[in-house]
């Protein structure tokens, strides 16, 4: 369901360009709006001056890494709720749980699949309790 | 591998290379229009019969020297693209020592030096045969081992040098080796046992070259399983002759051995430096890297003897003189004027000189050559000379062979007859050759299936993908060898690490699924290391070296098209054997339904106290199927979702068993709540079956 997320601005995190550009065209399709940055640092940046609704991020990546991205957000008190997906070809239960653990929300593995970006979209934003 | 014709080979190619041939292009296409306005210019003088103006003649010398400017930029500019300094040569060459020492057992410095140096990429992966069974005669039958070499007084490391160069028109690789050196007497026995000499005659190195060069002749006495016995030297020289080349060697017993190779630089292009002769009626082309000197001698300064015919003599050395045109059967020729016009030619150290009739200006020639089912004998093809005339190309080591042949033989060689048996030894097809090519091919004989996909689809994605790896490889080689020299670098580490990561990522998405766990287990060993769980070894460094090797080996045979989706049993092994035991994921499942929640003391505490403030306790039975996600991930992510509602107590399985990964789509969950009972259970069936894929929930109250 195309367009379902529109009005949603989104961070893709990933230091390799080809996978970063593959969300990025996802996210594009669902009718999200994507700003990108290649590491950790640089999505800390992009985070301190842009609205984001949530953020996908790689583990691996040189400066700042994926788990080292989702602590220092978790630090910033405005961002302490701001959903976080990490994306990872990494299917190691650990790094899962060490990612859940570090204050990620959800977890995708690469290779990225539209149906699973909207099905964990679609999860994140929504609250468990019907807005009052 | 590198010798196959016709397959989608590529190369990367720099933009700066490129915009410089659109703006060549852009220069052709103007002299070209220039052209045509000279031409109808002087068509209408034609007409009109003008006489021809000055300046009309001196546009068109213009042009014509403009154009000859544009063809030679042009031509070093498609020689500048195709080249490639050797880097990546270094890179694999390096690993191979690594490898063959290990197998070998012996202690070996490898160095390295001119990398910088840019040759032909056909070339460069031309030379690579020849240099890795140069490499491994080296260490092999070379280098001593340890004990031996203290025996003779010597560091124990055994040291492997190549050093890469390039002269005018050749490029050099020299292999040196500081072991035992060959055993020149030994091979100079052979050849007397062969009766290919005799007892009292002399032998050189060369001479010791050319008994190596035959087929099954080694100086060890054991098969080994790195360079085998009798594999090697004819096969390596065969590899560079074949590219226009020579070996050469030096050696001191007990010092070690120094080979040399010579490639010309050119051979890739079938663009030719050439000197034009005529000979009589015919015109010839001599490849310049082959004339030694042009000269006019008086008739009168001929030598001449009964036994060796004509001669001249050059710098102190009386040269046989042939006339060009006896030697490939063209007539003979006119033999007028006082002075015979000489051209002096060289191949492999065999000088020869050859009467012609006149000489041209050296120039640039485009070779046609002969196709294989026309072999003329001295010569390699033709071309097209100013003023449409056809010129036969003159193949040099051929037509040497000829005029030797003819006269019996003489020049320069001292023992040319071990010669003629190595030459003719070189075009027989040796089977321990064949042996060695044929693994190479049984693993390429089956094409990698693509699923679904469309075939060229997928085939250009995974062409896309392979280039990104290809160019990742150098800085993983440059991580990994600076590793090998200072290995506590973590920086080197995660380096390597990512690329590994990066290249994991490219091949599971390009299906690769084996190669992918191939990597994997590589990117764990190094997870280990740079987590601190592991120490930086022997063993671990020859898991990254093998894990480049076996990329190196996808990339290859991938751009080829012939890459059947292997692991490499031998990474998975090695790592296998020093990564932990991965615990076993499969434990009896546990019955969700039937085993109830285990409350820990605090949780038991709170429960009571919930209890006391008249808060319900429920509990939920959820089914759910995690679709690509696995189970336990999303059994994480429901317990999540409860503790925003509430206090979770406590679930079965524990939460620390559905975090090992224990869990199989059955969960129950015992929580506490002040949210009105009926809005609690309606939104959490709602929310667990739109986006967690519960397929049941059963919510009942705890007391």
């Amino acid at each position: 369901m195309p367009g379902t997320f529109e009005g949603l601005k989104a961070l893709a995190v990933d230091d390799y360009e080809n996978t970063r550009k593959k969300l990025v065209v996802i996210l594009q399709t669902l009718g999200i709006q994507v700003l990108e940055a290649a590491n950790g640092v640089e999505a800390l940046d992009v985070l301190r001056t842009n609205r984001v609704d949530i953020v996908f991020t790689d583990i691996v990546m040189p400066e700042m890494d994926g788990f080292e991205l989702c602590f220092e957000i978790r630090k910033i008190p405005e961002l302490r709720t701001l959903p976080i997906v990490v994306v990872s070809t990494h299917v190691d239960g650990n790094y899962i749980i060490k990612g859940l653990r570090t204050g990620a929300d959800d977890y995708i593995s690469k290779p990225i699949e539209q149906d699973l970006v909207e099905r964990v979209i679609a999860r994140i934003t929504t609250t468990v309790l019907p807005a009052a | 591998m590198t010798e196959k014709h016709g397959q989608a080979e590529n190369m990367l190619v720099k933009l700066a290379n490129l915009d410089q041939l659109l703006t060549l292009a852009g220069e052709v296409i103007i002299t070209s229009s220039n052209l045509d306005l000279t031409y109808k210019h002087l068509q209408q003088l034609h007409d009109k019969k003008t006489p021809v103006a000055r300046e009309t003649v001196e546009g068109a010398k213009d042009l014509a020297s403009t154009s000859a400017i544009i063809s030679s930029n042009l031509h070093h500019l498609v020689q500048a693209i195709r080249t490639v300094d050797l880097t990546d040569l270094s890179f694999r060459t390096r690993r191979l020592v690594r490898d063959i020492a290990r197998k070998t057992g012996k202690r070996v410095r490898f160095e390295f030096e001119g990398e910088s140096t840019t040759v032909d990429k056909t070339i460069v992966e031309k030379l690579y045969d020849p240099i890795s069974h140069q490499l491994r005669n080296a260490i092999d039958h070379g280098i001593e081992d340890t004990l031996t070499r203290q025996r003779a007084g010597k560091p124990e490391e055994g040291v492997v040098s190549l050093r890469a160069s390039n002269s005018e028109n050749e490029t050099f690789i020299e292999i040196e080796d500081d072991g035992k050196g060959v055993d020149i007497q030994a091979l100079r026995q052979k050849a007397i046992a062969m009766g290919i000499i005799k007892q009292e005659d002399p032998f050189t190195e060369d001479d010791a070259l050319e008994i190596m060069c035959m087929p099954g002749v080694s100086t060890t006495a054991a098969v080994s399983e790195v360079s085998g016995r009798g594999v090697g030297m004819d096969v390596v020289r065969e590899q560079i002759t074949g590219m226009g080349g020579i070996v050469t060697f030096r050696s001191t017993p007990g010092k070690g051995s120094l080979f040399t190779f010579r490639v010309p630089l050119i051979s890739a292009v079938n663009i030719l430096d050439a000197l034009v002769v005529r000979s009589g009626n015919f015109f010839f082309a001599f490849p310049i890297n082959s004339v030694v000197t042009t000269i006019s001698v008086e008739r009168k300064d001929l030598h001449t003897s009964m036994q060796k015919g004509e001669m001249i003599e050059y710098l102190g050395h009386l040269l046989p003189l042939y006339s060009l045109n006896e030697v490939i059967d063209k007539g003979p020729l006119e033999d007028t004027s006082g002075l015979v016009q000489v051209l002096v030619v060289d191949h492999k150290g065999f000088t020869i000189a050859l009467k012609i009739s006149e000489f041209f200006s050296p120039q640039k020639l485009v070779i046609i050559p002969f196709n294989g089912a026309l072999t003329v004998n001295g010569l390699s093809g033709t071309t097209i000379l100013g003023g449409r005339k056809l010129g036969f190309i003159v193949d040099v080591p051929s037509l040497i062979d000829r005029a030797i042949g003819k006269r019996g033989v003489r020049g320069l060689r001292k023992t040319p007859e071990i010669g003629k048996k190595g030459a003719s030894a070189a075009t027989v097809k040796i089977p321990e050759a064949g042996e060695q090519r044929a693994p190479a091919e049984t693993e390429t004989a089956s094409l990698g299936d693509t699923g679904g996909i469309r075939a060229e689809d997928a085939a250009a994605a995974t062409q896309e993908f392979i280039v990104e790896i290809e160019k990742l490889m150098p800085a993983l080689n440059e991580a990994l060898f600076a590793l090998e020299s200072d290995t506590g670098n973590t920086e080197h580490i995660n380096k390597a690490f990512r690329m590994y990561h990066t290249i994991k990522g490219n091949f599971i998405m390009i299906g690769f699924a084996k190669g992918g766990a191939t990597i994997h287990s590589v990117e764990s060993v190094l997870d280990r290391v740079r987590g601190g769980k592991m120490q930086m070894s022997a063993e671990v460094m020859d898991i990254l070296m093998d894990g480049v090797a076996y990329i190196e080996e996808v990339v290859r045979t991938s751009k080829a098209g012939q890459w059947a989706d292997q692991p490499s049993t031998a990474i998975l092994e090695a790592s296998a054997k020093i990564l932990p035991e991965e615990k076993p994921q499969i434990r009896r499942e546990t019955d969700v339904t039937a085993e109830t929640v285990q409350l820990s003391h605090e949780a038991w505490y709170r429960a009571n106290k919930y209890k006391k403030e008249m808060i319900p306790a429920y509990m939920a039975y959820i089914e759910f199927d995690a679709g690509k996600q696995p189970a336990f991930l999303v059994a994480c992510l429901i317990y999540k979702r409860f503790t925003e509602i509430g206090d979770v107590l406590g679930t079965v399985p524990p939460l620390e068993d559905i975090e090992k990964g224990y869990m199989y789509g059955k969960l129950k969950v015992l929580f506490a709540s002040p949210v009105e009972p009926g809005l609690l259970e309606e939104s959490l069936v709602r929310i667990l079956t739109r986006h967690y894929g519960a397929q049941a929930v059963k919510f009942s109250r705890f007391e």
